[in-house]
This record gives C-alpha cells, structure tokens and sequence, in this order.
C-alpha cells in the first residue's frame, strides 16, 4: 500500500464529497435528499485490490475518520467524534474476508459490495448516533434516517462501477502490483 | 532474554481503533470537543473545497428550479399576486406613517437643532459556503468567515432574495432586483477563519419566528380568534386585527423544510401566510424565513395544529451569504 498517494486521494475523496456531491443529491424523498458515500467506495475499492486486511481496516480508518471531521449535523444534533471510523473498520473488514467468495471483477460484485459496506456504515453510524442522544432523537427521526441510509447506500451501489473505472487508471499509484510468484 | 516491542501495522490499527472509541465517548459528554477537532479539519479543507462548490452552486443554479421563482401554476400565481397586493397597501400605509414621522421630526430639528443619525444597529459580514455537510442526514456547511471576521455563535446568516426569473427580459444581462433579505441559518460553532451554519432546515437550528396572516380577499376575510384587553373573540382578519403570532422555527425531519409546532389553531393560518423572523437581540426581525405550505392538525394536543413551511432561500444552491453581527447589544449599549 503506497500511503501517500493513498492519503492524497483520500483527502481529493473528502473534497468532492462535501462539495460536487451537492450537484448529484437526489431530493424529494420525504426522508430527505440522497447522495453517494464517495470515501466509502474508495474503501471498497481499497478492500477488495489489497493483499493485507490490516492495509483495508486501515486505509477505511483514514476514510472514515476524515469524513468524520467533515459532518456538521446528524441524529439529534453534534454528532460524536470516532463512530464513523469504527463502522468503516467494520465495513472494510467483512469486505476483506467476504471477497474471496465473489468474483470481485464483476459489476454486479462491487455494486453488492458497495451497498452492503455503505447500508452496514450508515445504519450503524445513524444507530449510533440515535443511541448516543436518545435523550434527543424521536422515533419518527430515526425511522426518517435510516430509510435515508438505505437510499444513500442503493446510491453509492450505483455509482460504485464509475468510481472503479476511474480508480483503475490510477490503481499502481496506491496499490502496488502483486510480485509474480513462481508457477504464476 | 527480553523479547524487544516492534510497532506493527495492527498495532498501529487497533492503537487507532481505541482512540476512535475513546474520542467517540469523550465527545458524547463533552459535544465541544468535536467542534474544535472538526474545525480544524474545516480550516485545512475549506482553501480547496471553495472551488468545488463554486462549480456546484453554479450548475445547481443553472439546472434547479430557479432562485425565487414561483410555480408557474394559475392559483399560485393568483396567490402570489394577492399576496403583493396585500403588501402594496401594508407600504402604502408605512409610507403615510414614515411620512407623518419625518414632519414631525423636520419641526423638532427646525426646534432643537439636528441630532446625529441613529446607528445602524446589524452590519452584514459577506461570506462563502465553502464546503456542505459530507453526510445528507444534518443541514450545514461551512463558511470561509470566522471569528476575526465578526462570525459569532448564534448569529444569523442570510442571503439576498433576487428576483432572477420573473423581470428577466426586463433587465440587462447579469442584473437582478433585490426583492428582500432571507434567513439562511445560524452559526452553529465558528472558529479563527471559518464558521459553520446550521442551515434552517437542519433540527438542530431554532428561530424565534412570528406568521404574518395575509389577507387575501379583502371580501371575505376568514375569522380569528383574538384577545383584546383579557377578552377573547372571534373577529374577521383585517389590518386592525392581524397581529403576528409569535413562534419557534426549527428544521424538520424531512431535512428540507421547517416546521413549527404547537401553534392554536383559532388563528386560523393557512398555506400561503408568510413566516419571519422576530427580533431576539441577534437577529434582527421581519427576514423572510420562508411560507406556509401545510397545515396540519395536531395529533397529540387537542386544539393544535403544526405547520410545515418551504423555506424561502434555494439551500441547495447556497453560495453567497452574510453574516449578521450587531453593531452594539443590549449590554454594551
């Protein structure tokens, strides 16, 4: 894993999330706008090419941690500090161990991927949250947040073969080429 | 022989892992601690995040509904134009008053001699979204006036509502009408170089608010319920029984309109009637906030009704704002 470039894109990533995102947020739910999780395709897309699962656990950190530094408002208010890394974590590390069981070049592999890693980050995230101000959140929020979670996820699922066809191009800047190994 | 500690990859994650956590518990207690991590991540994102949503305000304009335009409807144009009519004759009476005010005040300077200009009590800092909230489930962004710029906790932020769609084949190319100030939101924390808003559609945001019932047929006007010196009735809605009603707005689950809850329903309010803001000492009164869009009967209290209110200012084409600082406050006054 080549961190520099890795942190660089990360940071690129985080960028785009909190401004360009506004252009493509689909509005008119009655929960609320949709729009892609961008990092977190980035930690899927990190998770399935890397040869380590503490290099996936660890870039998904990173992700998460700088996209925690960016929300402003959440259930019921401040949101607490920490969550979002931890539930990425998570994210990453069913990816690593789920991947040897899929064919991780196909489409509809990483669309799968992508919205199960999103729906388990944003509905524990939003769970959490929920739970760490109960004192503050109503039931009818919560319930308006967690559909909101699953549209962000169906959303990320969907733009996550774009974001692969794109990550190829510059895939040696972060992830290094697997050594040719005997008898390969 | 002593076996020597080697810093591992894991060691590093699960060192980072329990950081999270800690930070996650230290920040449940102590919300403020957040905010200042989370500001210093803004100052080190917002000198690159201007250009992106630059782009984004940009094309939003240019593809969304345009800023202020009404819905092309024949009711709601008619609505609209009741509206202004209502608003015609409110002026035209302020118009008489000021007048009336100035005479009096040209005999008292002709008396006294001239006093100095009262000051303008709010002074508005102009300011930049640089950066929206990354996750859809608050309402806020981040702008690039902070603390040295005059940015306070609890100031309002507001934008100038320009008339772009209607007048358009009226004015030259890049010129607009300025129709009047709108409540964006409020500073939710601010630091050297940067703010963050809570915009007024987030939960978290809450305006001391007043509606202002519009008359619309003059003919028929609908009935409210008023107390006039500790006795209630029932009259009809003119300009001598119109008195805002004085309530608290704030961001509804929906993330894209406010509501307002617990408000009787004998005054009868009705989609369409206008809601602004109500001088609290920061912010000053009569910014346009946004319009009734539903009313709806309230479950739980009996006699009740809440109203859900389409904010007036286009949050998602949010670029150009400012920030309202008094000028003096009550105690340095």
């Amino acid at each position: 894993m080549r961190w520099v470039a890795f942190a660089i894109l990360a940071y690129v990533a985080v960028l785009l999330q909190t401004t360009v995102t506004g252009l493509i947020r689909i509005g008119g739910f009655a929960f609320g706008g949709i729009r892609p999780d961008l990092p977190a395709t980035l930690a899927v897309f990190v998770a399935l090419r890397v040869r380590d699962g503490t290099d996936a656990m660890l870039a998904a950190l990173v992700l998460g941690a700088a996209l925690d530094m960016t929300v402003v408002g959440g259930p019921g208010g401040e949101t607490a500090l920490g969550v979002l890394p931890l539930t990425y974590v998570l994210g990453a590390a069913v990816v690593y161990y789920v991947r040897e069981a899929l064919f991780a070049e196909r489409i509809t592999t990483q669309v799968i991927l992508a919205l199960g890693f999103a729906l388990l980050v944003h509905a524990g995230w939003v769970s959490a949250q929920a739970l760490l101000n109960a004192g503050t959140m109503t039931w009818a929020a919560y319930r308006a947040m967690l559909l909101q979670a699953v549209g962000v996820a169906a959303y990320t699922g969907a733009v996550m073969p774009l974001v692969v066809a794109a990550l190829r191009r510059c895939e040696r800047w972060i992830v290094p080429a697997a050594p040719l190994r005997r008898g390969s | 022989m002593r076996r020597r500690f080697e810093l591992s990859k894991q060691h590093v994650l699960v060192g980072l892992a329990c950081l999270c956590a800690v930070a996650a518990a230290a920040t449940t207690f102590a919300p403020r601690l957040g905010g200042t991590v989370r500001a210093a991540a803004g100052t080190v994102l917002a000198p690159f995040a201007d250009a992106g949503m630059y782009v984004t305000a940009t094309a939003r304009r240019r593809i969304g509904r345009p800023e202020m335009v009404p819905a092309v409807e024949h009711a709601a144009l008619r609505r609209r134009a009741d509206y202004l009519l209502a608003q015609v004759d409110h002026l035209q009476k302020r118009l008489a008053d000021q007048r009336d005010r100035f005479r009096q005040a040209r005999a008292f300077a002709r008396l006294f001699g001239d006093r100095p200009a009262e000051q303008i009590p709010f002074k508005l800092i102009p300011a930049r979204v640089v950066m929206r909230q990354a996750l859809p489930y608050g309402q806020g962004g981040a702008l690039n006036v902070g603390g040295a710029g005059g940015a306070a906790v609890g100031a309002p932020v507001t934008m100038r509502s320009l008339l772009t769609g209607e007048p358009k084949e009226l004015l030259p190319e890049r010129w607009g009408v300025v129709r009047g100030t709108v409540l964006v939101g409020r500073i939710s924390a601010s630091w050297a170089f940067g703010a963050r808003v809570a915009l007024v559609t987030d939960p978290s945001c809450k305006v001391q608010a007043q509606v202002r019932r519009v008359i619309r047929d003059p003919d028929n006007p609908r009935q409210v319920r008023i107390v006039r010196e500790g006795f209630a009735r029932t009259v009809k809605l003119s300009p001598d029984y119109n008195d805002p009603i004085d309530v608290i707005a704030t961001g509804g689950d929906d993330a894209r309109s406010v509501v307002i809850r617990q408000v009787k329903a004998d005054h009868n309010i009705l989609p369409g009637d206008v809601v602004v803001t109500r001088a609290d000492g920061v912010c000053p009164e009569r910014l346009l906030i946004g319009e009734v869009a539903e009313v709806v009967a309230d479950a739980e209290h009996s006699g009740f009704v809440w109203l859900r209110v389409d904010p007036a200012a286009e949050l998602d084409a949010l670029r150009r704002v400012y920030v309202v600082k008094p000028v003096w406050t009550k105690a340095s006054r």
